[in-house]
């Protein structure tokens, strides 16, 4: 019975959590300075760089997340290897080009203060990093490389989703102030992903082994 | 000629003694003239006498005023409704001319004139509220002159409103707006956190905490407040800082739940009028709007799967 593998339970919650992250998106068009998050942002809103790094990252961001659709099942990579390079072309070109360094930008005036800033900052930066070596390895058809790269990228790509469930949580179980919660979700929401994903490589590699 | 210029000579001493005893006879006329001043300046200060010819009423004249405390419920039809059981009320006395005493009420968003008669030797009132509002009833309290109170009864007309029957005791109080007055615990007996209810409906069940401690370091209506300031503000603890703004000012809540806060937890609070928005300054406009802001974020985005 194939419907009750874990795997399509987790597929399942992937295009839930895929809908909420387009609701988000969709709700920053038309364009409106003054909707949603940009509420609190009208200190900044007025900077002309701010606002194109705010409206680069919440418009491409979005389409990073669709490669988890594809890129990691080994039936499309074997049977299919042009929807697995031409997906994986489109997922890096939207991070490293657009929604890394945009996410530096308005990383850098995160509320919270200086350690909510410093973590997106160092989020940016990670992601766009391994998103730009995976690239680099596969073009020098290092699979094993490009694979490690792209588990971490992916793991940074979900944070997306993991920052705003841990803030959810958080707040329905203990209802702390708001930029207590911002400050903690801004670390919470990627670092456990990035030590998962190391787990998860090794774990891989010496199965391989 | 001898004569002549003994004459002149005489004349001329007696001139300068002349002189003499005009100099020093003028600083008499000098405190002559201060003492006719003193009934002057008396005469400028506005006194009762002017208006009220007899003496009995220029005594009650001074229980003019604003009379503040807590308005209680005593008589409930619980039938009807969530009661409030104790709102803060202002009894304006603003007239008493012979027998005749005139004022009106500030109480839980609402006011309402009253007119009536007083005994001016036993200095107990009756008044009657206008008639054509539900809520209208009829006030019997006495005077206090020492001290400077008046206790009473309020009966409504209508026995079919959820409270028919409320006691007062109230002090004497003037109102002055003092942009400074802020929230304040005292530190050894009582406790920083204050509740707030969340639900208009009744003044029972779930509270919010308000930490007074960061509140009563921000004021809305001296500073300009920034972003940074604010931004670590629960809804609630927002809602009280732009809230204390109208308080200040002396706002009667019609919203239940900043009612119920400002009446028990403010003692410095007294409601005098149903609409303060001509006396907000800038700073208070500025402050209003940016609170707002955080306030409606915090509704929205607070508990919501996003940032």
């Amino acid at each position: 019975m194939q419907q009750f593998k874990p795997s399509y339970i987790i597929l399942l919650l992937y295009v839930f959590f895929c809908i909420l992250m387009w609701q988000i998106t969709w709700q920053y068009f038309p364009i409106d300075f003054d909707v949603a998050f940009l509420r609190i942002k009208q200190q900044y809103i007025q900077y002309t760089h701010y606002k194109l790094a705010f409206y680069i990252h919440v418009s491409t961001s979005f389409f990073s997340l669709l490669a988890g659709f594809t890129q990691f099942s080994k039936k499309i990579r074997k049977e299919h290897p042009r929807v697995h390079r031409i997906l994986g072309w489109m997922y890096a070109v939207t991070i490293i080009l657009f929604a890394a360094p945009s996410g530096l930008v308005i990383g850098y005036y995160a509320n919270g203060g200086f350690w909510s800033q410093l973590a997106f900052c160092i989020l940016a930066i990670a992601w766009f990093w391994c998103s730009l070596q995976a690239i680099i390895t596969i073009k020098q058809q290092k699979y094993t490389a490009h694979q490690i790269f792209m588990i971490r990228s992916f793991a940074l790509t979900l944070s997306a989703i993991t920052l705003r469930l841990w803030k959810y949580m958080i707040v329905l179980v203990w209802q702390p102030r708001p930029m207590d919660v911002y400050r903690i979700v801004a670390w919470l929401g990627w670092v456990l992903n990035l030590v998962i994903a190391e787990i998860i490589i090794r774990k891989i590699y010496s199965k391989k082994i | 000629m001898k004569k002549i210029l003994l004459i002149l000579c005489v004349l001329l001493v007696a001139c300068q003694e002349k002189q003499e005893q005009k100099t020093p006879s003028a600083p008499l006329e000098q405190t002559a003239t201060i003492e006719e001043k003193k009934p002057v300046l008396d005469s400028k200060q506005p006194t009762p006498q002017k208006n009220n010819p007899s003496k009995k009423t220029t005594a009650l004249d001074t229980l003019l005023g604003y009379y503040v405390g807590q308005f209680q419920a005593v008589e409930i039809n619980h039938d009807k409704g969530a009661p409030s059981y104790s709102n803060k009320i202002t009894i304006s006395i603003d007239e008493i001319k012979e027998n005749s005493i005139y004022g009106h009420s500030v109480v839980a968003g609402g006011k309402r004139e009253f007119e009536g008669v007083i005994d001016p030797q036993t200095l107990f009132a009756k008044v009657v509220e206008p008639g054509d509002n539900k809520y209208d009833g009829i006030f019997s309290f006495t005077f206090f002159a020492e001290t400077q109170q008046i206790e009473g009864t309020w009966v409504a007309n209508d026995q079919d409103i959820t409270v028919t029957k409320r006691k007062f005791t109230l002090e004497k109080r003037t109102f002055e707006y003092n942009p400074t007055l802020n929230l304040a615990y005292n530190e050894e007996h009582e406790y920083h956190i204050m509740p707030l209810f969340t639900s208009q409906e009744e003044e029972s069940g779930e509270t919010e905490a308000i930490d007074a401690n960061l509140l009563k370091d921000l004021n809305a209506s001296v500073q300009q407040l920034t972003p940074a300031a604010i931004e670590n503000l629960r809804k609630g603890e927002l809602a009280i800082l732009r809230n204390l703004i109208y308080a200040r000012h002396g706002y009667s809540f019609k919203n239940r739940k900043m009612r119920y806060f400002f009446d028990n937890y403010i003692a410095w609070y007294m409601p005098i009028s149903t609409d303060v928005r001509e006396e907000l300054t800038t700073i208070e406009h500025n402050n209003i709007a940016l609170i707002k802001r955080y306030e409606q974020h915090a509704d929205r985005y607070y508990d919501y799967f996003g940032r």
